[in-house]
C-alpha cells in the first residue's frame, strides 16, 4: 500500500481536512480544560503548603517564654463582611520562628499584610479597621499568601496581650503542612474534579469519532485498491496520533494563554495567582503524549471493529442491545456511597474518604452507562406511539443505536448529574448564610467578644466602647457555661425576661450562633453577684460604619479574648467551611461542565446526522418537509436526556446527601431547598441543548441536498 | 407541446460552476409512458432528472407538470408536489436501516399526514404486491439486495403517484435479480398507470421502456419510439 496515495485519499479533499481540524480543535479544547483544571487542583495544594504557616499550631498555651519561642494567636477579624486571618506574635528572646518571605517578626505595634490588605486599610478610615493593627511595617509576598485577594494580617505586640487571646500558643517551628486541609476538603476537590473531567472526556471521544461514516467510506476505498486491514489500523493510527498530537499541544498553549482569565475566577478561599494555574512540563508533555497514544489506539480498535470489506462495502455493525444489567455500576456506586453514611461511625476516616470517592465516580460512571438501556427503553416506547414521521424515524433510530443516540447527550447527563449535587449540598449552606433572627438570637446590629477571665471591669469596657449606641456587659462564671444580665440588658439584647425577674440568665452559645436549632431561652437568676465580666455586646445604629467602629474600639481596649464578631460573621465562617468550598467550586466546575457538554452535544448532533445525510437527502428529494428533518433532530436529543436526566437530576440529589450525611454529619448540616443558581444552571444548559440542536438542524438542513443522492 | 404530455420541459439549461450539465433540453413526457433516458457518465441525465422532480430548479427554462410551472414553486411547494405527485427508486442506500420493511415503506405516507395504522395496511399492501409478504417486519440488513429494492420500489409506489423518477434502480444488481425487479416494478406501473422516467445506462433496461431518449453533452441526442 503506497502511503502517499493513502494520504492523499484521507487527506485529498475539503471536508476531510475540515474533519481533522474539527477533531484537533475538539482535543485542543479537551487538553487545554484538563490541563487547567489539573493546574486548579495543584495550584489548592500548592496554596496549603505556601499557607500552611499562617496555620501552625503550638503544642502548649501561653506561658512565660524561654529562649527561641514566641507566642502567636491565630484569630479571624472582619471587615464589612470580608474575613481577614489575623496573627497576633509576641516574640520571645531570639525567637526561631519568624514570619515566611520576611524573615523577622513584627515589632510590638507594628504590622506585616498581605498588598490586598494594605490596599484596604488605605481606603479606609483608620478608626474602621487600621486602628487595630498599629503601624504597617511591611508587605508579605505572594510567596506565603494564598492569593491575590488574601486579606492577611501579622501584627506585633507584647506577651501579656497575646497571652489573653485564646488561641495563644508557643510557636518555635512552624510548618508546612499545618492548614486547613481536612481529608472531606479533599474528597470534595476530588469529587469535583471527577464531575469535571467526565465531560472533558466525553468531548473528546466525541470529537475523535467525527466523521466515522464518511471515514468508513474512504477506508472501504483503499481496501478495494489493496490496503490491508492491518494497514488501514496503522494508517488510521497514525493519521488520529498526529492530530491529537497535533491537538493536544495547541491545547497546551491554550491552557497556558488563559492562565490569567482562568485566575479571575474565585477559587474556595479566593482567586489563585495566574503561576498557581501552570502545570509541570513533565505533566503536559504526558497529558499530550497519553491523548495521542490513546486516540491513535482508539482510532486503530475501531477500524478493526468496523471491519471495513475488501470488496469495499462497510456494513455497518448493529449495536449490542443494552440490557437492564447497566444500571448495576449505578447502583453500586451509591451503595458505597450509603455504606460511608450509614456506617460513619463505624469506619475508619481512612475508609470513608475512598468508599465516597469510588461511590461518586462508580455512580457519575454509571449514569453514563445505564443511559443507552434507558435510551433504548424509551426508544422503543417512542417507536411504538409514534404518529408521524419525525417520530417513526427518531423512534427507530433510538431504538436501534441507544449508545450512539445517548452519546450525543451523554455530556449534558453528566454535567445535569454534577449539578444536582452541587446544588443539593450548597442548599445547606444557603441555610448557614443567612443568619436567623428572632427573640433568643443577639440582633443583627451588635457585635460581641468574649473577656479572659478578670481581664476588665465594666467601667473599662464601657469606656473602650463609647462609639456603640450601648454596650450590654454579660456576667459569668470561670467555666463560661452560662452567662447573666439585667432584665433591662436583656430586653435591649431581644432576650425574653420572666415576669418579674430583675436577672436572667442564659446559654451565650445558641445566642450567638448563626443558626441554631433552638434560640437562646433564658430563666431567672438572683443577681451578679460572684460573677465577672465575660461578654460584651455592643448594640450599633446598624450601619457597616457603626459595626467597625465597634469592632474597632473594642479591640483596641486590649479588653477581650479575640475580635469582636457578629452573627454574619460567624455565618461566614460557616460558608468557609468544607462544604462552602463545595458550594464555591460547584458552579464554576457545573459552567465549564455545562458550556463542554453543549459544544459535545452541537458536535455530536451534527455528525450523527451528518453520517445519515445520504438517506436523510433521499428522504428530503421524495418531499420531507426541512420541518420534519428538524423534529427528527429535536426527537433524537430529547429522548435520550428525558429518559436520563430526570434520574440524573434524583441521582445528584441523592448523592448530595450522602456527602452531607457523611461528611457534614458533624457540622450538623442539613439539605434544603436548591439555590436559585441551580434552576439557572439548569436553564442555561437546556438553552444550550436547544441551541446545539438548532445549530445541527441548520446545518444538516443545508447538508442535505442534491449533492448527497447521487451515486455516479 | 405533445398531447397529452404530462411532464413538458423546454428550454432547460443547468450549470453547476464552470461546468453545463444541461444545455437547452426540450422534452415531453406522455400520460402512462414510460421513458427511458439513457446517455453516458456526466451527460446530464441525473441532473436532468432533478430538474424534471422539482428537486432543483434549472437556470433557464420550464418544466410544467400536469400544466402547473413547477419551476415557479418555492422550496416547500415542490416538497409538496414531489411527495403528493411523484415517487422516487435509486441505485442504494435509499431505506433507513432502522425501519422495518413496512416502515420505510409507510414513510411517505406518514410525511403526507396519514395515520400511522392505515399507512401501515397500505405498506403491507404495496410489499405484497411486490412478492414481499412476509417481510414486513424485516430490517434492511436482512434483506438481499433485489428485496431491498422491491421494498424502495413500494416506498415509491405506496402513494399511488402520477410519477415515478427511478435513476439505475437496477444498477446495483446482478443482471436475473436486476431483471424480476424491473418486471416486477414496470407491471405495477403500467397497472395502475404510472408515468416512469427510467434513468440507465444499460440498454437491456432501457428496452423495456415504451421510449427511449439519449442524453449527450447536456442536450437530448436521439430518441427512439415516440418523438421528444
Amino acid at each position: 500500500m503506497n502511503l502517499s496515495a493513502a494520504r492523499l485519499a484521507l487527506l485529498g479533499s475539503r471536508s476531510s481536512l475540515g474533519r481533522l481540524l474539527g477533531i484537533g480543535a475538539g482535543v485542543a479544547l479537551g487538553v487545554a480544560a484538563f490541563l487547567l483544571l489539573w493546574g486548579a487542583g495543584d495550584g489548592l495544594a500548592d496554596r496549603v503548603h505556601r499557607t500552611g504557616w499562617l496555620y501552625t499550631w503550638g503544642v502548649e498555651g501561653p506561658r512565660p517564654l524561654t529562649q527561641g519561642e514566641s507566642l502567636w494567636a491565630l484569630t479571624t477579624d472582619y471587615h464589612e463582611g470580608d474575613a481577614i486571618v489575623r496573627r497576633d506574635i509576641a516574640a520571645g528572646p531570639g525567637a526561631t520562628a519568624t514570619v515566611p518571605g520576611v524573615g523577622a517578626l513584627p515589632e510590638p505595634g507594628a504590622y506585616y499584610a498581605s498588598q490586598a490588605f494594605a490596599d484596604l486599610v488605605a481606603k479606609t478610615p483608620p478608626a474602621e479597621l487600621g486602628d487595630r493593627y498599629g503601624v504597617f511595617a511591611g508587605t508579605l509576598p505572594p510567596s506565603v499568601l494564598s492569593g491575590p485577594d488574601a486579606l492577611v494580617v501579622v501584627k506585633g505586640s507584647e506577651p501579656d496581650a497575646v497571652a489573653r487571646l485564646d488561641t495563644a500558643n508557643v510557636i518555635t517551628d512552624l510548618q508546612e503542612d499545618a492548614a486547613q486541609s481536612s481529608s472531606s476538603y479533599r474528597t470534595i476537590m476530588l469529587i469535583g474534579g471527577i464531575a469535571v473531567f467526565f465531560p472533558v472526556l466525553l468531548l473528546v471521544g466525541i470529537a475523535t469519532s467525527l466523521g466515522a461514516a464518511a471515514r468508513a467510506e474512504s477506508f472501504a476505498t483503499l481496501r478495494l485498491i489493496g490496503a490491508t486491514p492491518g494497514a488501514l489500523a496503522r494508517l488510521a493510527a497514525w493519521e488520529m496520533g498526529a492530530v491529537a498530537l497535533a491537538g493536544g499541544v495547541l491545547g497546551t498553549l491554550l491552557a497556558w494563554a488563559l492562565r490569567p482569565v482562568a485566575a479571575l475566577v474565585p477559587l474556595g478561599d479566593g482567586r489563585l495567582y495566574a503561576a498557581d494555574l501552570a502545570v509541570s512540563p513533565v505533566t503536559a508533555a504526558l497529558t499530550v503524549v497519553a491523548v495521542a497514544v490513546i486516540a491513535a489506539g482508539a482510532a486503530a480498535w475501531r477500524i478493526h471493529r468496523t471491519g471495513v470489506g475488501p470488496l469495499g462495502a462497510t456494513r455497518q455493525r448493529r449495536e449490542r442491545v443494552p440490557t437492564a444489567w447497566r444500571a448495576l455500576p449505578l447502583v453500586g456506586g451509591l451503595a458505597a456511597m450509603a455504606a460511608a453514611t450509614l456506617w460513619t461511625d463505624a469506619l475508619p476516616d481512612s475508609a470513608i474518604q475512598p468508599l465516597l470517592l469510588g461511590g461518586f465516580g462508580l455512580t457519575t460512571a454509571g449514569i453514563a452507562i445505564v443511559g443507552p438501556w434507558l435510551t433504548l427503553c424509551a426508544g422503543r416506547l417512542l417507536e411504538r406511539r409514534a404518529r408521524g414521521a419525525a417520530g417513526v424515524i427518531a423512534g427507530g433510530r433510538v431504538r436501534a443505536t441507544p449508545s450512539a443516540t445517548f452519546r450525543s447527550v451523554s455530556g449534558m447527563v453528566v454535567a445535569v448529574f454534577t449539578v444536582s449535587v452541587f446544588a443539593g449540598a450548597a442548599s445547606s449552606v444557603d441555610r448557614i448564610t443567612t443568619p436567623d433572627t428572632g427573640p433568643g438570637l443577639s440582633p443583627l446590629n451588635s457585635v460581641f467578644a468574649y473577656i479572659p477571665d478578670g481581664a476588665a471591669t465594666p467601667e473599662a469596657l464601657r469606656a473602650a466602647a463609647s462609639g456603640a449606641q450601648r454596650l450590654v456587659v454579660a456576667y459569668g462564671p470561670p467555666e463560661r457555661d452560662f452567662v447573666a444580665v439585667s432584665a433591662a440588658d436583656a430586653r435591649a439584647l431581644g432576650l425574653p425576661v420572666p415576669d418579674g425577674a430583675r436577672f436572667v440568665r442564659f446559654n451565650p452559645m445558641p445566642f450567638t450562633e448563626a443558626a441554631p436549632e433552638e434560640p437562646a431561652t433564658t430563666e431567672p437568676t438572683p443577681g451578679l453577684r460572684g460573677l465577672d465580666p465575660a461578654m460584651a455586646f455592643a448594640l450599633t445604629d446598624g450601619t457597616q460604619t457603626g459595626q467597625e467602629l465597634a469592632r474597632t474600639a473594642l479591640d483596641t481596649s486590649g479588653l477581650t479574648a479575640g475580635p469582636a464578631l457578629s452573627r454574619a460573621d460567624l455565618a461566614d465562617l460557616g460558608l468557609r467551611g468544607t462544604i462552602g468550598n463545595l458550594a464555591k467550586l460547584a458552579y464554576l466546575g457545573v459552567f465549564v461542565a455545562i458550556l463542554i457538554a453543549g459544544v459535545s452535544l452541537a458536535v455530536s448532533t451534527a455528525a450523527a446526522m451528518l453520517d445519515r445525510r445520504r438517506v436523510l437527502g433521499l428522504m428530503r428529494l421524495m418531499g420531507m418537509a426541512p420541518k420534519v428533518l428538524r423534529r427528527v433532530i429535536a426527537y433524537e436529543t430529547a429522548v435520550p436526556l428525558a429518559s436520563v436526566v430526570l434520574l440524573s437530576a434524583a441521582a445528584g440529589f441523592g448523592v448530595a446527601w450522602l456527602i452531607l450525611e457523611g461528611l457534614g454529619k458533624k457540622e450538623g448540616l442539613t439539605m434544603g431547598a436548591p439555590d436559585p443558581v441551580f434552576f439557572l444552571t439548569l436553564g442555561v444548559g437546556l438553552a444550550l441543548t436547544a441551541a446545539a440542536t438548532a445549530a445541527a438542524a441548520s446545518l444538516v438542513t443545508g447538508r442535505t441536498g442534491l449533492a448527497t443522492t447521487r451515486f455516479e | 407541446m405533445t398531447e397529452n404530455a404530462i411532464i413538458t420541459a423546454r428550454g432547460l439549461r443547468k450549470s453547476f460552476g464552470p461546468t453545463e450539465a444541461l444545455r437547452g433540453v426540450d422534452l415531453d413526457v406522455r400520460r402512462g409512458e414510460v421513458l427511458a433516458v439513457m446517455g453516458p457518465s456526466g451527460s446530464g441525465k441525473s441532473t436532468l432528472l432533478h430538474c424534471l422532480a422539482g428537486v432543483v430548479v434549472p437556470d433557464e427554462g420550464t418544466v410544467r407538470v400536469a400544466g402547473r410551472d413547477v419551476t415557479a414553486l418555492d422550496e416547500a411547494a415542490r416538497s409538496r408536489l414531489r411527495l403528493a405527485e411523484f415517487g422516487f427508486v435509486f441505485q442504494f442506500g435509499q431505506l433507513l436501516p432502522e425501519l422495518t420493511a413496512a416502515d420505510n415503506v409507510a414513510l411517505p405516507l406518514l410525511l403526507a399526514g396519514t395515520p400511522r395504522g392505515r399507512a401501515r395496511t397500505a405498506a403491507h399492501a404495496a410489499l405484497a404486491r411486490l412478492d414481499l409478504a412476509g417481510a414486513e417486519r424485516r430490517y434492511p440488513t436482512e434483506l438481499s439486495g433485489g428485496q431491498a429494492q422491491r421494498v424502495a420500489i413500494a416506498r415509491a409506489l405506496v402513494t399511488r403517484p402520477k410519477v415515478l423518477f427511478a435513476d439505475e434502480p437496477t444498477g446495483s444488481l446482478d443482471s436475473l435479480a436486476a431483471e424480476h425487479v424491473l418486471t416486477a416494478m414496470l407491471d405495477l406501473v403500467r397497472e395502475d398507470g404510472t408515468t416512469v422516467v427510467l434513468i440507465t445506462h444499460d440498454p437491456r433496461t432501457a428496452a423495456h421502456a415504451d421510449r427511449e431518449v439519449i442524453v449527450r453533452d447536456g442536450r437530448i441526442g436521439a430518441s427512439s419510439g415516440m418523438v421528444a
